[in-house]
C-alpha cells in the first residue's frame, strides 16, 4: 500500500479527492481529531484519572487533619503528588489500543515521520488527561484551604507540568509497549524522570499559595516542557519502532 | 589495637560501612561468576540439543 | 574499509576471549590497590580535626558514588552505540554494567547514611547528594526492570538502551533540580569530598581507592561481559569451539 493509502485507511479524510500527499501538519491534525473522537466514545477512561485525583486529595484531610489552616501547608505537595499519579494512571491506554489492532504498525510503515504522529498522539493525550487535571487542580486546592488568589498560579503550573508528564509518559508507554502488565514498571520508569517537574511545580504552587511571585518556577516548568517536546517524541518513536519489530 | 577498632568512638558506623561495601564487592564477584557459569551451562545444553537433532 | 578492524575487535568470539584474558589484569591490581587503600585510609591517615575517625567512611563512600555515576554513563553510551551501530557486544556491555552500578549505588546510600548518623544525628537527611543518589538507584531499578520484562534478549537490549539514553540526558536535570530544591530548604550539607586543603596522607588513600574501585568495576564487567556475550550467541560455531574444547 502506498503511503497515502495507509493513512487514508486509518485516518478517514486524509487526502480524499486530492492527488497529492497531505502535509505533515494536516496528518498530525487528523490524528489529533481521531484520537479525541475515539476517546470521547469511551468516556470512562477520561473520568477515571479525574476521580482518582479527587480521591487522593480526599485521603489527606482524612489521614492528617480537617483543619484548612494546616492543610494549606501541605496542599502543594498533595496536589502535585496526586496530579503525577493520576497522569500515570492514564498512560497505559496511550498506545495500547492502537498497538493491539495494528494501527500503530501501519503508522510506522506509512513512511511518515513517526515522531510527528506520536507528538500528535501525545498532544491528544494531554488534552484528554493533562488539561482536565489542570482544570480540576484549583478545585482540589480550594478543598485544601488554598486562598483564591493562588488558583491562577495552580492552574498555570499544573497545566505546564502535565505537558511534561504526558511527554515523559509517552516515552514510558512506548518503552513498555511490548510488556504485558506494565503498570508498576511504567511508574518506576516515569516517576524518577518526573522529579524536576514535581520540584518546580510544587514550588510554584507553594509560592502562589503564600502570595509570592512564582514566575521563575513557571519559566523553569515551561523550559522542561519545551525540552521534552523536542526530545521525547524522538525517544518514543525509537522505542515504538523497536517494540513493533 | 583496641584504639584502632574503636575508631575514636565511631566504630558503630565506620565498620558497618566497610563491611557493606566489601560485601557488595564480594557479591559482585559471586554474581559475575554465577552469570558466566550459567551462560556456559546453557550453551552446553544448546549444543547437545543441536547434536541430537 | 577502515571500520573492519573495529568490527573484528568487537566480534563476539574476540570479545569473549579477550575479556577472559584481560580480567586478571584488572582484578589483581584492583585487589592490591583496594588493600593498600584500606590500610592507608583506616590506619595511616590521621583522624580529621572536625569529623574525627568518622570521615574514614569517605574512603568507601566516595569511590562507590563515583562508580554509581560512571557506570550509568557507560551503560548509556554503550546502549547508544548498540542502537546506532547495531552492535551486540555494546548491548552486552550495558547489560553487564547495570547490576554492578545498581549495587554500588546501594552501597553509596548505605555508607552515606552510616556517615550521616554521627554527623547529622540521623541516618537519613534529604541532602541533595543522597537524594540524587536515591533517584539514581530508582533509575537503575527501572532499567533492570525493563530489561527483565522482555523475553527476547535483543528487544530487551534495544528498548533498555533507549531508556538509558533518556535517563542519562535527565540525570543532570534531576541532579540540579534536587540541588536547587535543597537550597530552598537550607538543608545541612556536612559531607565534603576532595576538600582542596586535604593533606596528602588523607588524599592519597582516597585516590588509590578511586583507582582500585574503577579497576574492580573493570574486572567484574569483563567477567559479566563473557556471560552476556555467550547468552547472545546461542548458535554460533565459535561457542562450540570455546565450550566444547
Amino acid at each position: 500500500m502506498s503511503d497515502t493509502n495507509v493513512l487514508r485507511a486509518t485516518l478517514p479524510g486524509v487526502g480524499v479527492g486530492r492527488g497529492s500527499a497531505p502535509s505533515a501538519l494536516a496528518v498530525a491534525r487528523l490524528m489529533l481529531e481521531r484520537d479525541l473522537r475515539l476517546a470521547f466514545r469511551k468516556s470512562s477512561q477520561l473520568v477515571q484519572p479525574l476521580a482518582f485525583f479527587a480521591m487522593v486529595t480526599t485521603l489527606f484531610p482524612l489521614a492528617i487533619t480537617p483543619e484548612l489552616s494546616r492543610l494549606r501547608h501541605i496542599a502543594s505537595g498533595v496536589l502535585w503528588a496526586g496530579a503525577l499519579l493520576a497522569s500515570l494512571l492514564a498512560l497505559e491506554f496511550l498506545f495500547r489500543d492502537d498497538a493491539q489492532d495494528g494501527t500503530l504498525e501501519q503508522y510506522a510503515l506509512s513512511g511518515r515521520a513517526l515522531t510527528g504522529l506520536l507528538s500528535a498522539k501525545t498532544a491528544a493525550h494531554w488534552l484528554l488527561t493533562g488539561l482536565p487535571l489542570a482544570l480540576m487542580a484549583p478545585l482540589a486546592g480550594v478543598a485544601l484551604g488554598v486562598p483564591t488568589g493562588a488558583l491562577p498560579g495552580i492552574l498555570a503550573s499544573v497545566t505546564l507540568g502535565t505537558v511534561t508528564m504526558s511527554l515523559l509518559g509517552a516515552v514510558g508507554a512506548a518503552l513498555t509497549l511490548g510488556v504485558r502488565r506494565a503498570g508498576a514498571l511504567l511508574s518506576l520508569l516515569t516517576l524518577p524522570l518526573a522529579i524536576p517537574v514535581l520540584i518546580f511545580g510544587a514550588h510554584a504552587t507553594q509560592l502562589a499559595i503564600r502570595g509570592e511571585p512564582y514566575g521563575a518556577s513557571l519559566t523553569l516548568l515551561a523550559a522542561l516542557a519545551v525540552f521534552g517536546m523536542t526530545l521525547a517524541p524522538l525517544a518514543a518513536a525509537a522505542a515504538v519502532r523497536i517494540n513493533l519489530e | 589495637m583496641m584504639r584502632f577498632l574503636d575508631m575514636g568512638g565511631y566504630y558503630p558506623w565506620v565498620w558497618p560501612a566497610y563491611v557493606v561495601t566489601l560485601g557488595v564487592m564480594g557479591l559482585n564477584i559471586y554474581w559475575a561468576k554465577r552469570l558466566l557459569a550459567r551462560a556456559r551451562r546453557a550453551a552446553v545444553r544448546r549444543l547437545q540439543m543441536q547434536e541430537e537433532q | 574499509m577502515a571500520w573492519t578492524w573495529f568490527h573484528r575487535l568487537a566480534s563476539p568470539p574476540h570479545v569473549y576471549r579477550t575479556a577472559g584474558r584481560l580480567a586478571p589484569w584488572f582484578a589483581w591490581p584492583a585487589a592490591i590497590l583496594i588493600i593498600a587503600g584500606l590500610v592507608g585510609g583506616l590506619w595511616l591517615a590521621p583522624p580529621d580535626y572536625q569529623q574525627g575517625d568518622a570521615y574514614r567512611i569517605m574512603y568507601v563512600h566516595a569511590p562507590s558514588a563515583w562508580l554509581s555515576l560512571m557506570v550509568y554513563t557507560i551503560m548509556a553510551v554503550a546502549g547508544g552505540i548498540g542502537l546506532i551501530w547495531r552492535m551486540k557486544v555494546a548491548h552486552a556491555v550495558a547489560a553487564a554494567a547495570a547490576p554492578i552500578g545498581a549495587s554500588f549505588t546501594f552501597a553509596t546510600l548505605v555508607t552515606g547514611s552510616l556517615w550521616g548518623k554521627p554527623m547529622w544525628g540521623t541516618y537519613w537527611q534529604w541532602d541533595p547528594r543522597l537524594t540524587s543518589e536515591l533517584l539514581l538507584f530508582f533509575l537503575y531499578l527501572g532499567y533492570m526492570g525493563l530489561r527483565a520484562a522482555f523475553e527476547d534478549l535483543q528487544r530487551a537490549d534495544r528498548v533498555s538502551a533507549v531508556l538509558a539514553v533518556v535517563g542519562v540526558v535527565n540525570v543532570p536535570i534531576i541532579h540540579y533540580s534536587v540541588v536547587w530544591w535543597n537550597s530552598l530548604h537550607q538543608g545541612p550539607s556536612v559531607m565534603y569530598l576532595g576538600k582542596p586543603t586535604m593533606p596528602p596522607s588523607m588524599l592519597v588513600p582516597l585516590l588509590i581507592m578511586f583507582l582500585g574501585f574503577t579497576l574492580f568495576f573493570g574486572a567484574v564487567l569483563l567477567m559479566r561481559l563473557r556471560g552476556e556475550v555467550l547468552n547472545r550467541e546461542r548458535t554460533a560455531r565459535w561457542v562450540a569451539e570455546e565450550i566444547g574444547a
